[in-house]
C-alpha cells in the first residue's frame, strides 16, 4: 500500500473519529440539557439521545481501531495482515500508541455502558469523566503530546471537548431532539440552553485555539504565507469560511430567531440543520489539515 | 475591540487551532547538509524539531553511483533532545545521499534527504 493511500485512510479514520467523538460529547450534553424536563417531547428526545450516544461511541471506537491498523501498516512497511501483528509493538514502544490504548479502552467502556443503559437513564457524569479521559488521551496521541506532557495536552483536550459541545451539540439537536412539534415550555427552554452551551463552547474553542495556534506558529503568522503549502493553505481557507458561516448561523438563531420562539421554531430548526452540516464539513476539513503537511517554520 | 475584528480573530483562532503544529522535521544533522568530511563517518546524527520514535525511524545512504548502504537501526541520542544516532558502514570517498524516515511523537511519518561528501 503506497503512502498516499495510507495517508488518505488515516485522514478518513481521523475524520470519522472526530465526528463520532463530537457526537458523543454533544449527545451527552443533550441528555444533561433535557434532564429536568417533563414533556413527552423531551422524553423522546432523551431516548433518541441515548441511542445516538451509543451509536456515536461505536463509530468512534471503530474509527480508532481503524486508525491503529493504518498506523501499524504505515510504521511496519509490511502487508496489512502481517502489520496487524505489530500493533502490540506500536502500543508498547511509542508514546502515541500508549495514549491511543488509553483512549480506546475509555471508548470501549463508553460503548459498554451505553449499550447497557439504552433503555434507562445513563450515568451522565460517569460518561462525562470517560469522554474527558478520551479527550486527554487523544490530545496526548496527537501533535499536542508529541514532546510529552505539557500545558498543550490539557489545552488541546479542552479544545476537543469544547468543539464536541459546539458541533456535537448541533448534531445531537438535529438527530435526536428536533423531531415533531416541540413542547411549548421544554422546546424554548432547550433552545435557550443549547444556544448558551454553544456560546460557551465557542468561547472555549477560541481561547484554547488562540493558545495552541500561537504556540504552534511560534508567535508569528509568517509560516501561513500562501506559497508555503498551497493545498494545505486552501483547505485552511475553506475551513475559515465554514467556521465563519457556522458562527454567523448560530448568531442569527440566537439574536434574530430565538426571541420569537415558539412561533419561529421551524426557522430555528432549519438554521440549526444547516449549521450542523457546515460544522460536519469543518470537522472533516480539520481532520484533513491535522493529517496533512502543514507549512514548515 | 470592534465587533468585526473580534469576529475575525475568533474565526481565525478556531480554524487554526488543532493543526498549527508541524510534523517532525529535521533541524540539524551530522554530517551536515552539503558538508565534506575528511574520512568516513562512523555514525549519522539526526536532530528533529520534536520527539521521534527511534524504533520506527530509518536511515539509508545512497552513493552517487546508486549503491545502497543501510545504516543500523537508529537509537535515541541520550545527550541531545529529539535526536537519533545510527552507525554506518565504512564509506568510500564519494558523494552520498542520506535518506531518512522519521516517526514523530504524534505518529506521523515524515521523510527527507540531504547530501554529504567523503573526500579522498
Amino acid at each position: 500500500m503506497d503512502d498516499a493511500t495510507l495517508a488518505g485512510l488515516r485522514t478518513a479514520a481521523s475524520a470519522v473519529f472526530d465526528v463520532g467523538f463530537a457526537t458523543m460529547v454533544g449527545a451527552l450534553a443533550t441528555l444533561a440539557l433535557l434532564q429536568d424536563t417533563s414533556s413527552d417531547w423531551a422524553a423522546r428526545g432523551a431516548r433518541r439521545g441515548r441511542t445516538l450516544f451509543a451509536r456515536a461511541s461505536l463509530l468512534a471506537l471503530a474509527a480508532s481501531l481503524a486508525w491503529m491498523a493504518v498506523q501499524a501498516v504505515t510504521l511496519s512497511d509490511m502487508a496489512p495482515v502481517e502489520a496487524l501483528l505489530s500493533v502490540g509493538g506500536v502500543i508498547v514502544d511509542t508514546g502515541f500508541g500508549r495514549a491511543w490504548a488509553v483512549a480506546t479502552l475509555a471508548l470501549a467502556a463508553c460503548v459498554t455502558v451505553a449499550m447497557a443503559t439504552r433503555y434507562r437513564p445513563v450515568p451522565v457524569r460517569a460518561l462525562g469523566v470517560a469522554t474527558t479521559v478520551i479527550a486527554v488521551a487523544h490530545a496526548s496521541a496527537g501533535h499536542a503530546g508529541a514532546n510529552g506532557f505539557s500545558w498543550l495536552v490539557p489545552t488541546m483536550a479542552v479544545h476537543l471537548l469544547a468543539t464536541g459541545l459546539w458541533a456535537g451539540g448541533a448534531f445531537a439537536a438535529v438527530l435526536a431532539v428536533l423531531h415533531g412539534d416541540p413542547h411549548a415550555v421544554d422546546g424554548a427552554r432547550y433552545a435557550g440552553r443549547l444556544s448558551a452551551l454553544a456560546t460557551a463552547a465557542l468561547a472555549g474553542v477560541v481561547v484554547t485555539g488562540v493558545a495552541t495556534a500561537w504556540h504552534g506558529l511560534g508567535g508569528s503568522l509568517a509560516s501561513l504565507a500562501p506559497d508555503t503549502a498551497p493545498a494545505w493553505g486552501q483547505v485552511l481557507d475553506v475551513k475559515l469560511v465554514l467556521v465563519a458561516i457556522a458562527v454567523a448561523l448560530g448568531g442569527v438563531n440566537r439574536f434574530v430567531v430565538m426571541p420569537s420562539l415558539p412561533r419561529s421554531w421551524p426557522t430555528f430548526v432549519r438554521i440549526l440543520r444547516i449549521e450542523a452540516v457546515v460544522l460536519l464539513a469543518v470537522l472533516v476539513a480539520a481532520a484533513w489539515l491535522a493529517n496533512g503537511e502543514p507549512p514548515t517554520m | 475591540m470592534k465587533t468585526p475584528l473580534r469576529f475575525a480573530l475568533a474565526t481565525l483562532a478556531t480554524a487554526l487551532s488543532p493543526l498549527a503544529i508541524a510534523h517532525a522535521s529535521l533541524v540539524a544533522s551530522f554530517p551536515a547538509k552539503g558538508q565534506t568530511l575528511t574520512g568516513s563517518p562512523s555514525e549519522i546524527h539526526l536532530t528533529f524539531n520534536e520527539h521521534v520514535e527511534p524504533r520506527y525511524c530509518r536511515i539509508k545512504l545512497v552513493s552517487d553511483a546508486g549503491k545502497n548502504f543501510d545504516a543500523d537501526r537508529p537509537v535515541a541520542d541520550k545527550t541531545t533532545p529529539n535526536a537519533i544516532i545510527a552507525a554506518v558502514p565504512v564509506l568510500k570517498p564519494g558523494t552520498y545521499s542520506a535518506r531518512w524516515t522519521a516517526v514523530g511523537g504524534d505518529g506521523h511519518k515524515t521523510h527527507g534527504d540531504f547530501k554529504f561528501t567523503v573526500a579522498k
